[in-house]
């Protein structure tokens, strides 16, 4: 550790400061911020992929690690992460395989069926993940993400690879996959288009903390600064009513 | 129509297909024709693999060797398709510039800016160290870098998105084209950087008096920037008009792109807005997820004078 601190110059930067937030069960709150905020170092904390300085984590009143299949995080550009080589089923059966709960056939059934829930036709199953298209693969990934039975799916930039067609058609699947199965999501993203649409509450991160905490309604009217400036990019950049639908 | 009128760009039947290894013909664009006049901003918006980057690739002539070309492209009345390497060198970063998806690709990592910059500079125009001196400070200045030296000094992975994006654009436009090819150009960045790009290019095309081929998967940013649009399905334009003017069809393709979030409804479907309440009522006390006091930090280190991020808590 010394001979560290002799070779080279080191400080440190706060990636989350002070992070306090609630999400209530079968709710949707949006995460938003600019390339850096924080957004994605939250995501990994809560998911357990990273370990925090301080502070914690509960699911459901328990410590987030006992619970950790309740959560499921996925990524951007996920379709893409998938292994090529494995098939349709391979992929979705995986989570439940290293589970363990499930005989061979159960698996194939709940993956069956699963794939019917994401809108893929369960009769490919045998096709190769690579073959599918980047909305079907992103499909695969949320199948792949339910096969573990989460409560609560972390989607961090999850759609940014996909165009907008695509993402209003993803964000359709997933509040109708909310209302069958009573899931609780994260929806991190830069954007705001369709959060409205999507999202009860946006929390707002600025250089690892979060600056406001209130519901998708309240976006537009925000004294923020750095809500302001999400808001006026969003009406810039998207087409009239696809950033904040009022 | 004037018989010496003749558009900056002309594409007339392009068609472009791709052999693969199997053998098979994969069509990207079929029977495309497209018009810019000069100072004309065109649009060209459509979902993934409609064949929008084809046409920019097509253009430029840098299709890879597995693409089929048929038709015409001409220039100011040149023909690209049939165009001599010198012709093309001239064409290429001279007259016709291309910005993509991600500068940090498009950006060799390992020269300077200043080089990068300076390399297409030279290829394309004969001035002394001072003129190319003092041209560089200039368009570094017009793409928004108020400390222009820092930047040429720099080498693209100390620069953010948006500043690696910045620094494309000053490549591109250094000899001062006619005609500027924007391929996704905002994709990779967050909306605030999107827009300030966005907002640069619009300044940039009637400071410079550009006419652009702007390709996207969203309608929005073509609002205040574009002329014409023109959208492609599966390799064919399927409508072209103002921005307004689409709005009106009543193809679900061309609605889906202009006006994604109809989408998102459908019978079961509710705003989020006017689903709250009742989920609310049924799990009011407990929450599913709750987040205390978190904090974590990076340790950022300097080495060779670059930053180096790296676990914080535990070194080693």
């Amino acid at each position: 550790m010394s001979r560290k601190k002799s070779l080279a110059k080191a400080f440190s930067v706060r990636a989350l400061d002070q992070v306090e937030f609630a999400l209530e069960a079968g709710t949707t709150t949006a995460i938003i911020g600019r390339s850096g905020s924080g957004k994605s170092t939250l995501a990994r904390c809560i998911a357990g992929f990273e370990k925090p300085d301080t502070g914690s984590v509960e699911i459901h009143a328990k410590e987030a690690e006992k619970s950790s299949r309740a959560v499921q995080l996925i990524f951007q550009d996920a379709g893409s992460a998938l292994n090529p080589r494995f098939t349709a089923l391979d992929v979705v059966a995986e989570p439940m395989l290293i589970s363990g709960q499930l005989n061979a056939a159960d698996r194939k059934q709940r993956a069956l069926h699963l794939m019917a829930e994401v809108g893929l036709d369960p009769e490919s199953y045998l096709r190769k993940a690579l073959e599918f298209s980047g909305g079907q693969r992103q499909r695969l990934a949320v199948a792949r993400a339910l096969a573990a039975n989460p409560q609560l799916l972390i989607m961090d930039e999850s759609l940014a690879g996909l165009d907008l067609p695509l993402q209003a058609q993803m964000l359709r699947l997933l509040l109708d996959l909310q209302s069958l199965h009573g899931l609780s999501y994260l929806y991190i993203s830069h954007d705001l288009n369709f959060i409205s649409l999507f999202a009860e509450n946006v929390i707002v991160m600025d250089q690892g903390r979060i600056v406001e905490d209130l519901p998708v309604s309240m976006l537009a009217q925000s004294s923020h600064p750095a809500t302001q400036a999400l808001v006026a990019a969003g009406e810039r950049v998207h087409a009239a009513g696809v950033e904040v639908a009022q | 129509m004037d018989s010496t009128y003749a558009p900056l760009l002309r594409v007339a039947g392009l068609r472009v297909a791709y052999r693969t290894a199997g053998g098979a013909r994969v069509s990207a664009l079929r029977s495309l024709d497209l018009e810019v006049a000069e100072r004309e901003v065109v649009g060209v918006l459509g979902a993934s693999g409609s064949g929008k980057s084809s046409l920019t690739q097509a253009v430029l002539r840098m299709l890879p060797r597995n693409a089929e070309v048929e038709g015409q492209i001409s220039f100011r009345r040149q023909e690209i398709l049939t165009a001599g390497s010198r012709e093309l060198r001239n064409l290429r970063g001279g007259e016709i510039a291309l910005i993509s998806q991600e500068p940090a690709l498009a950006l060799n990592p390992v020269l300077s800016i200043g080089r990068q910059i300076d390399d297409v500079l030279n290829a394309h125009r004969s001035l002394s160290s001072q003129s190319r001196k003092e041209k560089f400070q200039l368009m570094l200045r017009d793409v928004g870098f108020p400390d222009p030296d820092r930047i040429l000094r720099a080498y693209p992975h100390q620069l953010s998105g948006g500043q690696r994006q910045r620094a494309a654009i000053a490549q591109a436009l250094i000899c001062g084209p006619s005609l500027l090819m924007a391929d996704e150009p905002l994709s990779a960045l967050d909306t605030v950087t999107q827009a300030e790009i966005l907002d640069l290019l619009t300044r940039l095309k009637s400071q410079m008096n550009l006419a652009m081929i702007f390709i996207t998967h969203n309608a929005g940013v073509l609002s205040a920037l574009a002329d014409r649009i023109v959208v492609l399905r599966d390799g064919e334009p399927i409508a072209s008009g103002s921005l307004p003017q689409l709005r009106l069809s009543s193809d679900p393709y061309v609605r889906g792109l202009l006006c994604p979030q109809e989408n998102l409804f459908s019978s079961s479907a509710k705003p989020a807005s006017s689903r709250g309440a009742g989920s609310r009522d049924e799990c009011s006390a407990q929450p599913i997820l709750r987040v205390r006091n978190l904090s974590k930090s990076f340790v950022q280190k300097k080495v060779f004078g670059q930053s180096v991020f790296c676990k914080g808590t535990r070194p080693g």
